[in-house]
This record gives C-alpha cells, sequence and structure tokens, in this order.
C-alpha cells in the first residue's frame, strides 16, 4: 500500500476553536492545486459572521456514502483497508449526482478538470491540519476521538449534575 | 458461447443497470447462497447509461462505461442471461416466458426493466431513420452518424436530448442543431420557465436554434439522403439527422394480461412489492409515489433507481426495508451552465416561491415552500457551486423541517441548510441522513 498510515485515524473538528482564519483552505489548495486559492480548496470553513462561529468542513468519509452509491460509474471509492473516500478521477464523468447527494455539501467540483473533488486526507497526512494553529482541526485515532467525546460527553454530565449528590 | 438456461432459479432479477444491480448487491449482502439468475435483453456485461453521452463525445473510454467487470457478477454467484428477451409472466406458476419460449421458475421475481424512448405519433416516423439515444447500441449509432452529419434536428428539449446534443457538439462543433419542444419551454421537467430562458439563451448564443413551442408534425426521406422535418408552424427543416428525445415510458408491454397492476409504470409499495406474490419492481418500470405529494408517480432517475433497487433486493431476501417516497431530482452541466432541481418547484397555488438573482454571477435560484415554511423544492442555476448544497437542502426536505427562523437569509446564503439540519438534529438521535 503506498502512503500507507495508520488505519484508523480521522479528521476532527473543533468549531469552538476555529477563527476562521482560512489557512486550511490555502494549505489545503496548495497542496492539491500548488496555488494559494480558497475557492479550490477542498476544505471550506462556513463563516456565520453576526455570530462570530465558524466552522470548517471537508469530507466525512462516511461508512454508508451515499456520493459512491449513487456514481453511475463506480467512480467513487472508498479502501477498505485507510477508510477514506476518494474520486477517480478517470472514472468520473463529471455528472454531479454524488455532489447532489452528499448530506454535508463537502463534494466538491474541479471545474479544471471536470471532475468531482473532495478531500482525500491528503493520502493521510492532512496539510491543513498541520497549518491550523488554534488546533481546530486535528487528525486523530479513532480512539482518542471516542476518548474525546467521552470527556465531552462526562464533562456536561458533571455540569448538570452540579449540587446534586451522586445517585450511583 | 452458449450457457444452458436455467429452468429455475430461486431469485430472478430482469434488467441489468442501476435497479437490477443495486437490488444485487442489497439480496447478496443478506442471502450469498440461494441461486441468483439475472436476465437482460442487451447482451453485454452492465455499462452506465448515465455515460453514454460521454461515450458519444468521446470523452470515455470502454473502461469507464462498462462500470461492472464480467468478474461482478461472478463475485456475487450471479448466473446471467444476457441477449435474453423476457416476453411473459405467468404468475400464477411463478414463472417467466423468454423470446425463444423457454420458460424459467422463479422464487422472488424483480422486474427491474427500465424505460424505453416513447415515440410520439409523428407522421412518417416509421419510415425514416431516426436516432433516440437510450442503449449503447443507440449510442454507437449517434457516434457514427454525428461524425457524417453537418446538420441535425433534435426533437424534444428534455434531459436526454440536450445531453445527446452537447455530447454531438462536443464530438463535431460545426454541426447546425435545432431544438424542436412542444411545450413553452425547454426542460420542462428540470427547470422553471426563468431557468429555462437561461437556458436557451445560452443554447442561443452557441448557434443552436431553439424552437419553443412547435412540434414535428411529419419526417420525410429526401432523395438525396437529408430529412425533412415539417413542423406545427408551416416551416421545415432540411437535415442530416434527426435525433428522438421526446422521453421514454416505462418498459412494461410484455407484462399486460400478467395480472399486474399498472398504470403509466407497475404499481408498487413502499416494500417494491407488486399486487402478485413474490414479484417486485425497481427503477424506470416501478410507479412509486412521491415523497412530497405521496402521489403515484415514475421517477425515470439514476438515483430514484439506485434507492429503489436496494429497497427491492433487501425485501427480496427477507429484508424489511421501507422505501420513503421518491425525491425528483436532476443536475445538468451543460453549455457552461450548471442547472439542478429538486422536488415540487413550478409555480402553483398553496406553495410560496422565493427567488434570488444575482445578475453579476450569472446565478437564479427559486424556493418553493409548503405553508410558509417547509422547503418542498428548489431551482438553482448558475456554477457548479450551485450543487453543493443539494444534498443538505435534501435533508431539509425529506424531514420538512420549519425553516421560518432563516427564511429570509435562504437564497442569499445556502449554507445555512447544514445549519438548519443540525438544529433540528438537536437533541434528536436520528440520523438526518436517509437510509434504505
Amino acid at each position: 500500500m503506498v502512503g500507507a498510515v495508520a488505519v484508523t485515524k480521522q479528521l476532527v473538528i473543533h468549531p469552538e476553536r476555529c477563527t476562521a482564519c482560512r489557512m486550511c483552505e490555502l494549505a489545503c489548495s496548495f497542496e492539491h492545486e500548488g496555488v494559494f486559492n480558497p475557492n479550490r480548496s477542498r476544505i471550506k470553513v462556513e463563516i456565520f459572521a453576526e455570530e462570530a462561529f465558524y466552522l470548517p468542513m471537508a469530507c466525512y468519509h462516511c461508512d454508508d456514502y451515499p456520493c459512491g452509491q449513487v456514481c453511475p460509474t463506480e467512480a467513487i471509492i472508498k479502501d477498505p483497508n485507510n477508510r477514506w473516500i476518494t474520486v477517480v478521477d478517470n472514472k468520473c464523468i463529471g455528472c454531479k449526482m454524488c455532489m447532489q447527494a452528499c448530506p454535508f455539501g463537502v463534494m466538491g467540483f474541479s471545474a479544471e478538470v471536470g471532475v468531482a473533488q473532495n478531500c482525500d486526507l491528503c493520502g493521510g497526512n492532512p496539510q491543513c491540519v498541520k497549518f491550523c494553529s488554534p488546533n481546530a482541526l486535528e487528525f486523530l485515532d479513532v480512539e482518542e476521538t471516542r476518548h474525546h467525546k467521552r470527556s465531552m460527553f462526562a464533562a456536561k454530565v458533571r455540569e448538570a449534575m452540579k449540587g446534586e449528590a451522586a445517585v450511583l | 458461447m452458449t450457457s444452458p438456461i436455467p429452468q429455475q432459479a430461486h431469485y430472478v432479477i430482469i434488467g441489468n443497470s442501476a435497479a437490477g444491480l443495486n437490488a444485487v448487491d442489497a439480496t447478496r449482502a443478506r442471502d450469498l447462497s440461494s441461486s441468483l439468475l439475472l436476465i437482460a435483453d442487451e447482451d453485454t456485461h452492465a455499462y452506465s447509461r448515465v455515460a453514454t453521452p460521454y461515450y458519444i463525445s468521446r470523452e470515455i473510454d470502454d473502461s469507464t462505461l462498462f462500470y461492472k467487470s464480467p468478474e461482478y457478477y461472478q463475485q456475487r454467484r450471479v448466473t446471467t442471461l444476457f441477449g435474453h428477451r423476457v416476453v411473459a409472466l405467468d404468475a400464477d406458476n411463478h414463472q417467466v416466458k423468454l423470446a425463444e419460449g423457454t420458460r424459467i421458475s422463479y422464487g422472488k421475481l424483480l422486474l427491474a426493466t427500465g424505460s424505453t424512448p416513447s415515440r410520439p405519433p409523428i407522421q412518417g416516423l416509421e419510415k425514416v431513420k431516426v436516432f433516440p439515444h437510450w442503449t449503447l447500441a443507440q449510442a454507437k449509432d449517434i457516434l457514427e452518424r454525428t461524425c457524417l452529419s453537418e446538420s441535425a434536428a433534435v426533437l424534444g428539449g428534455g434531459f436526454i436530448s440536450l445531453l445527446t446534443l452537447n455530447a454531438m457538439k462536443s464530438l463535431k462543433p460545426s454541426i447546425q442543431f435545432t431544438v424542436i419542444e412542444r411545450l413553452p419551454q425547454v426542460m420542462p421537467n428540470l427547470l422553471d420557465e426563468q431557468a429555462a430562458r437561461m437556458l436557451e439563451q445560452r443554447m442561443t448564443t452557441q448557434g443552436i436554434q431553439v424552437k419553443t413551442g412547435v412540434e414535428a408534425i411529419e419526417l420525410a426521406e429526401l432523395p438525396d439522403g437529408k430529412t425533412k422535418v415539417t413542423l406545427s408552424d408551416g416551416t421545415e427543416q432540411r437535415v442530416d439527422m434527426v435525433v428522438l428525445g421526446t422521453g421514454v415510458r416505462p418498459n412494461v408491454d410484455f407484462l399486460a394480461g400478467s395480472g399486474l397492476q399498472i398504470q403509466r409504470g407497475i404499481l408498487v409499495n413502499e416494500r417494491m412489492e407488486t399486487n402478485l406474490p413474490d414479484v417486485y419492481a425497481a427503477g424506470d418500470c416501478a410507479e412509486s409515489f412521491d415523497l412530497l405529494s405521496g402521489e403515484r408517480v415514475v421517477h425515470a432517475i439514476w438515483p430514484t433507481a439506485v434507492e429503489q433497487g436496494r429497497v427491492a433486493g433487501a425485501n427480496m431476501a427477507g429484508g424489511a426495508s421501507a422505501y420513503p417516497g421518491s425525491l425528483s431530482m436532476n443536475v445538468l452541466d451543460i453549455f457552461g451552465l450548471t442547472s439542478a432541481s429538486i422536488g415540487i418547484f413550478q409555480d402553483q397555488a398553496g406553495l410560496e416561491m422565493l427567488r434570488f438573482f444575482d445578475f453579476k454571477r450569472g446565478i437564479y435560484r427559486k424556493l418553493a415552500l409548503r405553508e410558509g415554511k417547509r422547503i418542498v423544492g428548489l431551482i438553482a442555476v448558475g456554477s457548479p457551486e450551485e450543487v453543493h448544497y443539494m444534498g443538505t437542502i435534501q435533508s431539509v426536505i425529506r424531514r420538512q423541517i420549519d425553516v421560518s427562523p432563516w427564511k429570509d437569509k435562504l437564497l442569499q446564503n445556502p449554507n445555512l441548510y447544514g445549519r438548519i439540519v443540525l438544529e433540528a438534529s438537536k437533541g434528536k438521535s436520528s440520523s438526518p441522513l436517509p437510509t434504505v
């Protein structure tokens, strides 16, 4: 396997840390297209300016990926080993059904090449993560992610139960 | 090499495209041991019908077109009967009959026979050579003839016609095209009048003649090999080839007298079952129901065929999968304009229409709302960027989320749809994804 990585890593996004600096977009477009052009980035920061809420969005590499199910040329494949979804450029006909199917709106399109385009995690070494100084983007082991979610949930429970005697 | 025709199979699937093959996958996910026979009248392993326009324009090669390898069938233990046409269904005896007379017994039967180009009542249609575009063989015909043509009339201004035209034009830019559409606009199933005008304008600037509100009434072959097309407005076209793109209809004629309930297509319930025991139908040949209106409808589109095929396949193998109803959706990127639509978008009583124009960027968006707060459809025309939020908005439509808090911002900022879904999901464990 070329560019092999740990098989269980995933991109984790913390919107509360994001400052909308959009360095991730520059890193992404430079890595993939050789230009600093946010329009050609595969990760996009959605900006809700009036609330100062920023959410970086990229392919979630779903288990049950609707983009690939609907693709009429099977150009969207998932590697069972490393668990990311890739568009095979020379199979993609540019019909955009995958974009229409993606529930998160993160399947992109390269007008230059005429094919669909999603985050490919830079082959296991995502550049956006490297350049995200507030650490809003992390590339974590699935186990770490679970741990993170667990502690977040535990913190919520703790908050809710403050002042109450522990029942259990 | 001819393989012996099996006399029976537990699963018999008729159709070798989106619905049939997704049914194969769904069936095999549950039951790998029972026999499965796939019958198709075209003598080839599966190719993608969506890709044939790109085959005409020579943008793809066979490896993309034939998206399923012969090994696909072997791996799933599928016996194939390609090049065989089923001519009758004998439901009492659980049998289908092939053209050469052989009878095959089935345990469970899936009808995924798809569509066929309709032939409008045009005088002389049977006597002249016309070019419909549905199968690969027809695409090859078009490719060949396009190379020899300098002019073409395209009958019908719908999805397939215009995709075919676009492909022919890419292959041979010098051809003079005339599009003849009976209705007052092109793409009546995909676009509203405003969006259609934008597309028609693009076509006109590229030298394509667009005639709407007229239809061909007579075709005749001229001594020089050209075809004369007489139109309802009294004018004539003399062209090297006539592309027939006046829509498709479900391939169900052979089922007459079988006892199956058929209106436009084969009537199915949410499990994709027909009125006959152990007979299922999915895809273009099936008449299911619209997700939003609940009305009976045939949505001859690829995503619907995929979804219905999966439901049918799962249920045939003992699953309990329910189809939520189909949502009409299309996306088209031709003549430098991307247009997409979902659900109900034509002006009608009881629906509130919100419109947004950005003339500078060439964007037109329209939202249709029920009760002033639930989105039932939209149109977006502009760049490929416009397709980005189609999936997110689908979640909003499928779940009929109240969008009134965001109503005044929706058109300007499509990114809000994701936000709406998130907000609506708060406190709910249900997945926003349609589960099939």
